[in-house]
């Protein structure tokens, strides 16, 4: 099971690597000095305390925000002077912490416009019902695997906050990435609309590369292969689940933010769990 | 009833009631009310698209409209062009001003959009006013012959509105093209959530300048049309009240659908023409329903039309037993009135 690289992808560059970002917002180091590599196919999950820089991090790998140094590295290319359009257009997809959908859109008009998007015709003038149907039909899938199959013509205004989770989700799916960032995608949904997350995350497309930003521990340790840990914007600890639960700084940090041990549970009660 | 069969269905009844408008109507109503408001129809609807699709406020698009009409007078009246190639170069002048104010304010948006945009209406208009070689000054271009289409001419009453008619008909069918590309849906992800649409790979300032040259399309057959009806152009035709007219035109249609524009040129072309009937401010009454529609609608007259239609349907359905069916009409944007 712990064979991140699988024969196919031996030799081929990994799909994102990051090495020494870091953004200080005025004076304040928000990521200081941060690298880290997902191989093809491997899962991140990226852990640390409110304000510890995790959605920073993001905002630097995606191009949202410019870093003031450090390089990102997407399938092998140097993307850091690129901005966030065509990073995304190079096979990097990413959700927001907070929902940021398309009030006035259906459901499967976001995955459409998710999948056109890496595309080349995405501005296209030209109407065709073939490519239509095809594209409605990939959305129905994709709606289908998180979830909103049944809300599929609904205009995204009127979704509940965990349906704009999924739809979050949904269009970084629809995108057919390389690299998968996903920013708390389980926060605010109930404990159905979890284990569904969990369930697609782990059948995720076995070469797409996912880093995952989770305050649930146990959707993050379950879908996990590997976690770093942030702290003032500094990795204090990486490893593997198993790992980063024995390690003491990490039990440190969170106890002392968290005041419970429930906080960091047993990674290994989760990976029980696990889908081989 | 399928798509296609509904739109052949609307074809139809456009098709009829254009034969029939003119032997129903006097030739005043046809020439006053009718032509004047498809052609301020025609121009209300590029910009209706630009506002509701795209979440473009734009406030140059009567220059955009007087470029095409100002190109097609030049042309004819002072380099001697025929009257059919004038015509296509104004309609190329159309979107390709919609592209140089699309790439000029390619990276604004909202308040700041508005403003470089009514810059921009403010440059074209002294353009025209103060540079006398190329655009004869405030004085601009008079008696301006339109041409002969099929052995018609369109100097007349009848052959105009049929012309312009069709010109309504193809605005009206572009923009529904457009609507349904890759391009038009880009286009309402650029209006609800402009980064977001970046983060999918769109470059925010291409979809922006290609929404221009869509509207900047339908500016252009606008332009021909009312050089064509009005027999002249001049700064007047291009000055800020124009704007607010257009605005006033949108705003009292609804800018939920396109189409909507229609019907609000014909409502300011009504309150214009009849008002002054039983009142001699006519403009302030305009006024007061401009404001009344703002204060009472939030999708101005296509809001009330699609509300009243859904309400009847859904009380025929209730007649005929069925269960209410969730309404489809609405799809687009929530409907009904502005919030607290
Ligand atoms: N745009 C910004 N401007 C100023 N400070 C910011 C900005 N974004 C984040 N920060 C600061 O950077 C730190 C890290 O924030 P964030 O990355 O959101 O943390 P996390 O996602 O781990 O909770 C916080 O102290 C936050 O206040
Ligand atoms: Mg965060």
């Amino acid at each position: 099971m712990q064979v991140p690289y699988g024969d196919r992808s031996r030799g081929a560059p990994s799909p994102l690597r990051v090495e020494t970002l870091s953004r200080s917002f005025g004076g304040h180091r928000a990521v200081d000095d941060v690298s880290f590599e997902v191989a093809v196919g491997e899962r991140l999950a990226v852990l640390g305390p409110n304000g510890a820089g995790k959605s920073t991090l993001f905002n630097l790998v995606c191009g949202d925000l410019k870093a003031d140094s450090g390089r990102v590295v997407l399938a092998g290319e140097d993307v850091t002077a690129l901005p966030l359009h065509h990073r995304v257009r190079r096979g990097l997809a990413r959700t927001y912490q907070t929902s940021s959908v398309f009030a006035g859109l259906t459901v499967s008009e976001h995955f459409i416009l998710a999948r056109r998007g890496t595309e080349t015709h995405r501005l296209s003038l030209r109407h065709s019902r073939t490519e239509h149907h095809r594209m409605r039909e990939a959305a129905a899938q994709i709606a289908a695997r998180v979830g909103l199959g049944h809300r599929i013509d609904e205009i995204a205004d009127v979704l509940s906050h965990g349906e704009r989770r999924q739809l979050e989700v949904g269009m970084a799916l629809a995108a057919n990435p390389v690299a998968i960032l996903l920013d708390e995608p389980a926060a605010g949904l109930s404990a159905s609309e979890r284990s569904l997350l969990t369930e697609l995350l782990l059948g995720l497309d076995e070469h797409v590369a996912l880093v995952l930003v989770e305050h649930d521990m146990e959707v993050a340790l379950t879908v996990a292969d590997r976690v770093i840990v942030l702290e003032s914007g500094r990795t204090i600890s990486s490893g593997t689940p198993e790992e980063i639960e024995a390690d003491p700084l990490v039990r440190a940090v969170y106890l002392g933010e968290q005041h419970g041990a429930q906080a960091l549970p047993s990674a290994n009660s989760h990976r029980n769990n696990r889908r081989d | 009833m399928p798509a296609a069969s509904r739109t052949a269905a609307a074809l139809g009844v456009a098709a009829v009631s254009i034969v029939l408008v003119p032997m129903l109507v006097s030739d005043f109503v046809l020439l006053q009310i009718v032509i004047k408001s498809l052609w301020l129809g025609i121009v209300g609807a590029g910009l209706a698209f630009l506002i509701g699709q795209a979440g473009i406020l734009s406030l140059a698009q009567t220059a955009v409209f007087g470029a095409s009409g100002y190109v097609m007078a030049i042309l004819v009246l002072d380099h001697g062009w025929g009257t059919w190639w004038a015509v296509v170069a104004a309609l190329a002048a159309g979107p390709v001003a919609g592209l140089i104010v699309g790439v000029i304010s390619r990276r604004s948006s909202g308040l700041y959009l508005m403003m470089l945009t009514l810059a921009i209406g403010v440059f074209v208009f002294f353009f025209a006013q103060q540079y006398q070689p190329i655009t004869r000054g405030h004085t601009g271009f008079n008696g301006f012959d339109a041409p002969m289409l099929f052995g018609w001419d369109l100097n007349e009453r009848r052959p105009l509105f049929y012309a312009t008619a069709v010109a309504a008909l193809a605005v009206t069918a572009l923009l529904r093209y457009v609507a349904r590309t890759p391009a038009g849906l880009a286009f309402r992800g650029l209006r609800d959530n402009r980064h977001r649409l970046q983060a999918l790979g769109y470059s925010a300032e291409t979809t922006v300048v290609s929404a221009f040259v869509v509207a900047g399309a339908a500016a252009g057959l606008g332009g021909v049309i009312s050089v064509w009806y009005n027999g002249a152009i001049s700064p007047g035709s291009i000055d800020l009240t124009r704007t607010i007219e257009l605005l006033i035109v949108i705003v009292i249609g609804g800018t939920l659908r396109f189409e909507g524009a229609f019907l609000g040129a014909l409502a300011v072309t009504l309150l214009r023409n009849y008002a002054s009937d039983f009142t001699n401010r006519a403009e302030t009454l305009v006024g007061v329903a401009f404001m009344a529609v703002v204060l009472l609608t939030r999708h101005g007259l296509t809001g009330v039309l699609i509300g009243f239609l859904s309400r009847v349907r859904h009380a025929l359905r209730l007649v005929r037993g069925q269960r209410p069916a969730p309404d489809q009409e609405m799809a687009g944007r929530p409907v009904g009135r502005p919030g607290p």
